[in-house]
């Protein structure tokens, strides 16, 4: 029999408004007061809505009441009315002007003074319009632009020493068969424990995930340095690293977001008229030893990636399938025209400035993916300055930078590569890991809201690993039946030839959605009930 | 949409609906919002079932404005008038102070539901997602529902309440006054102020 586990966002879905409740709501309750009238004499009193009782079983209703000292009455505003509670008198309507003079009120003939008061309303109302308020944002959000909700990539989490979280995004660029391609993500946060490693694979998007390879590249980590990958895998252990002493962008010093991994990004949005709008960040380092050095970029992208290849595929509509399969025929002009429309935001591009105070172009980073932050290693040519100063190129709105630093380049290693030694499907997952993630045998194919277990034996547990995943395979978006609406192939012709002027003539639209865009991103994984 | 989809839906409706189903014979003005309540001018509104023939134990049931809690007796205003009865011929009491709470939580949170079912149609292939979303909503609203049961929108005796509770309730808290026409009495409109 199959174990049904409640996963954690279904606990906490039901957890929320319960604690929300609790804190904030008791039911509705009347109290009534009744006090006697010696209560009000002789003082310098103002009350609100209070309701006088007269011995002879005539009623005040009031606005206010007020008392004096040495008085042996009381003056009010408000309706009085006869035993049978007919009216006889106002002196104040019901939009609250002053009609008349005050109510002359002896406080001998009162018999009763009563004051109401409702308890548990507005605690009602807080807690729904704090659960109602977002989810009804959220969703109309979704509703109006559901290319912006419920979409990701392959998504791989591991320990990192208090909660399995978030770690890396495999191949997302991969969007056919054709793109398919590697990927190697460095599993900055991860913690070891003992020699099994534990890597959970997820879909958490309306996709067909075609996994062919999730090994790990483990190299030994030593204490005082980490061990970073460079865009074509070379790895290499880096010491004396170093922040910036300084890092302006458009907005100004942006150092603090910089200068730690730790998921504070500095971001900008993007250029209201042109989508590919660029943008500079330079910093600089100061006291810099001699040596070989390497520039550490933690980055990932924003959603824009991600809305413009939801919006071409809802431009192509039902012709989408016909133009992947003749992608995947070997159409290599349709594959230049993708390539192109990615080409055309870039990466991010990094420049050296020299002696003669020239920037020179050094590298460029082009990994794809707006999940998780991966970590490069950008090697510097050798140089006898002291101080540096880099610059980074890259589209306004595309980027953001968790981590920025200079590190001395130390000797290359070659990792050891490790295979997956168990896969096992979570409950309700897949058809049975028949596959066993080795590049060579059948891939294995997840659909939405699949999780997959992944299990690792490292050589050895005495010894503190720098932990890389190397994955490879491509995925499946599912056009969404919403998204056939918006078929335009003359729009779709006009963002594969012309996505310069794409980039213009669509900023208008993103920009309006892109404020909330990451926020409606983050709340919308797929997750399969169980 | 899939029936088991639907099925959910039809099921979260009903739970939502289901608290807003009670009804009362009771005169509009007489069961004012507990925002209302302050400015009200009558008794509130009872229910009794009294024992209308000590022998056959034949019941009768009376509903009114409560007027006055004597010490033996009860004064409840009627359609057909002012009646006082022997607190001892009361069998039970229900006296309603303010409209119950208990749908206006579930109603709002279906109301703030609407744009996820419109979006599980519009979207069948999001239903799930669109559906989830809002569960913490319905379970906002409906928790609030049945936590307002415990509310004191309406008394009960015998139970958790004594006639003398009901004083304060009534058009003459401070007793019924003297010198009063009987006849005169009549059922007010609650909402003249």
């Amino acid at each position: 029999m199959r174990q049904r586990n409640l996963s954690p966002e279904v606990i906490i879905l039901f957890i929320i408004p319960f604690l929300v409740i609790t804190a904030g709501c008791s039911s509705t309750r009347l109290i009534r007061e009744l006090s006697n009238p010696s209560m009000v004499s002789h003082s310098d009193l103002t009350k609100k809505h209070l309701k006088v009782h007269m011995k002879d079983g005539s009623l005040y209703v009031l606005d206010s009441l007020i008392t004096y000292s040495n008085a042996d009455y009381a003056e009010g505003y408000g309706t009085y009315l006869n035993p049978y509670r007919d009216i006889v008198k106002y002196n104040i309507d019901k939009s609250g002007i002053i009609v008349d003079t005050s109510f002359h009120i002896m406080i001998s003939e009162v018999a009763l003074l009563e004051a109401n008061r409702i308890t548990g309303l507005k605690g009602k109302i807080l807690a729904l319009a704090l659960v109602g308020v977002p989810t009804a944002i959220l969703t109309i959000y979704c509703i109006t632009n559901p290319k912006a909700c419920f979409g990701s990539c392959p998504t791989f989490y591991s320990w990192d020493g208090s909660d399995t979280t978030l770690m890396a995004e495999g191949f997302s660029s991969s969007i056919l068969k054709a793109f398919e391609k590697e990927d190697i993500d460095m599993l900055y946060w991860t913690k070891l424990s003992g020699n099994i490693f534990h890597l959970q694979m997820k879909n958490e998007a309306l996709e067909t995930h075609i996994v062919r390879q999730a090994d790990l590249l483990v190299v030994p980590r030593p204490k005082t340095e980490r061990v970073f990958a460079t865009e074509n895998g070379e790895f290499f252990e880096t010491s004396d690293i170093q922040s910036p002493v300084s890092c302006n962008a458009s907005e100004g010093d942006c150092l603090d977001a910089v200068k730690l991994m730790d998921h504070k990004e500095r971001y900008c949005t993007t250029d209201p008229k042109n989508l590919a709008s660029k943008e500079f960040i330079e910093m600089h380092f100061e006291n810099v030893p001699g040596g070989k050095h390497g520039l550490i970029i933690g980055c990932k992208q924003t959603l824009l990636t991600t809305y413009l290849f939801y919006q071409s595929l809802a431009n192509l509509g039902n012709s989408a399938g016909y133009f992947a399969s003749r992608i995947e025929s070997g159409d290599k002009s349709l594959i230049k025209k993708v390539d192109n429309v990615w080409n055309t935001l870039g990466g991010i591009e990094i420049s050296i400035q020299n002696q003669d105070g020239k920037w020179e172009k050094i590298d460029e980073i082009q990994e794809m993916g707006p999940i998780a932050s991966d970590v490069h290693l950008v090697k510097l040519p050798e140089f006898r300055l002291k101080n540096i100063n880099i610059r980074l190129k890259l589209t306004k709105g595309l980027w953001r930078i968790d981590y920025l630093a200079l590190g001395n380049i130390d000797q290359r290693i070659d990792p050891i590569v490790i295979e997956p030694s168990r896969i096992i499907p979570a409950c309700g997952s897949g058809t049975g890991a028949s596959s066993i993630l080795d590049g060579n045998g059948d891939p294995l194919v997840t659909f939405p809201g699949d999780v997959y277990d992944i299990f690792y034996e490292l050589p050895d547990n005495s010894i503190d690993y720098e932990i890389f995943l190397k994955s490879k395979g491509y995925y499946l978006e599912w056009i969404r039946e919403s998204w056939l609406g918006e078929e335009n192939l003359k729009k779709a012709a006009f963002y594969f030839m012309f996505p310069r002027l794409y980039m213009k003539k669509d900023a208008g639209k993103f920009k309006i959605l892109e404020p909330s865009m990451e926020e409606s991103f983050w709340s919308s994984k797929y997750v399969k009930k169980s | 949409m899939s029936k088991r989809v639907k099925a959910i839906l039809v099921l979260l409706i009903s739970l939502v609906l289901l608290p807003g189903c009670q009804e009362t014979m009771i005169p509009t003005g007489y069961l004012p919002g507990p925002n209302k309540v302050y400015k009200g001018i009558t008794g509130s509104w009872i229910i009794l079932s009294v024992i209308g023939d000590t022998i056959t134990g034949f019941k009768a049931e009376l509903s009114g404005e409560l007027i006055a809690v004597q010490s033996d007796s009860l004064y409840v205003l009627t359609e057909a008038g002012l009646q006082v009865l022997n607190k001892k011929n009361i069998n039970s009491a229900v006296l309603y102070l303010f409209a119950p709470q208990g749908a206006v939580g579930p109603f709002i949170s279906l109301m703030l539901f609407i744009p996820n079912i419109i979006g599980a149609i519009s979207s069948p292939e999001f239903a799930g997602s669109f559906l989830g979303i809002g569960i913490p909503l319905l379970v906002t609203g409906i928790t609030e529902g049945i936590i307002e049961t415990g509310g004191n929108s309406k008394l009960k005796y015998p139970g958790r309440y004594l006639l003398e509770d009901f004083v304060k309730y009534a058009r003459y808290p401070q007793g019924f006054p003297p010198a009063l026409n009987r006849e005169q009495f009549h059922i007010v409109n609650r909402d003249k102020i």
